[in-house]
């Protein structure tokens, strides 16, 4: 089973992560912004993240990037409600591995998650 | 009274969908109207800041019993007696959820906007946005005002 940081300013939504992911044998961090995201990734190397776009401190896809840059096999799955397709574009150039739009179905998220982990 | 279509009609199929997907309910789209931006401390209101090719506020309100109601459903029926600190994130997030819809949505009509983190206001308030004009649009669950979409944004033209 995995290690996992979730990251999403709305601690509701960490909730309902936090329960898809358990209930998988997870085990699971939170952060509540980029700022928080990047430093936890540090203090964790967590195996995946799950990353929100809009947040307060530091964006979903600056956060991205600050992981990236220091750990370039790091596994991110961003999930947001903005699903431009110019914002799917950019954190996928920007390296992340999946892009679940909110509100999501369950298991989308069971799948996109055992998919990346598993890669 | 006058607005543009183009600019509302995203934002209440993002409504009607969002809500549908996260709590069940199929909501109808009442009469939209021009509002004043006064709200009393029986609604609780969902501020979300629009930037970008469209710039102003979109202001979610709920009747107290409503926003409860909503969030409840949102976390699969657990009782919401008061609006506690989960509740009050589930309907941040649900605004979030209608905006990131609603931008979606306008990007496929070539309109780029960003939107800000959700900030939830109880109380009596009283806005002067003298420069922006509010469209409010209720949605209505079995005839009642379930929440009001208060669109306040101007469109940017290419010369600004
Ligand atoms: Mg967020």
């Amino acid at each position: 089973m995995a290690k996992i940081l979730i990251v999403d300013d709305a601690a509701f939504m960490r909730m309902m992560l936090k329960d898809i992911l358990s209930k998988q044998g997870h085990e699971v961090i939170e952060a509540e912004n980029g700022k928080d995201a990047v430093e936890k990734y540090k203090a964790n190397t967590p195996d995946l993240v799950t990353m929100d776009i809009t947040m307060p401190e530091m964006d979903g896809i600056q956060a991205l990037k600050a992981i990236k840059a220091g750990y370039a096999n790091a596994k991110v799955i961003m999930c947001s409600a903005m699903g431009q397709q110019a914002m799917v574009i950019e954190a996928i150039q920007s390296g992340a591995k999946d892009f679940i739009v909110k509100p999501f179905q369950a298991d989308r998220v069971v799948e996109a998650v055992s998919k990346v982990l598993s890669a | 009274m006058e607005f543009d279509v183009n600019v509302i009609n995203p934002f209440l199929a993002s409504a009607k969908r969002t809500t549908a997907m996260v709590a069940q309910i199929d909501l109808s789209i009442g009469k939209p109207y021009i509002r004043e931006l006064k709200f009393d401390n029986e609604f609780v209101r969902i501020i979300l800041g629009v930037t970008g090719a469209m710039t102003g506020q979109v202001i979610i309100s709920m009747p107290e019993g409503k926003a409860r109601d909503i969030a409840s459903r949102m976390m699969m029926g657990m009782p919401v007696e008061t609006l506690d600190d989960m509740a009050i994130s589930a309907i941040s997030e649900l605004g979030n959820m209608i905006m990131g819809t609603a931008a979606t949505i306008l990007s496929e009509n070539g309109v780029i906007i960003d939107i800000t983190p959700p900030v939830v206001e109880l109380g009596t308030v009283y806005m002067n946005m003298k420069s922006f004009q509010n469209v409010c649009v209720p949605l209505l669950l079995d005839n009642e005002v379930y929440m009001e979409l208060n669109i306040i944004v101007k469109v940017k033209t290419d010369t600004e």
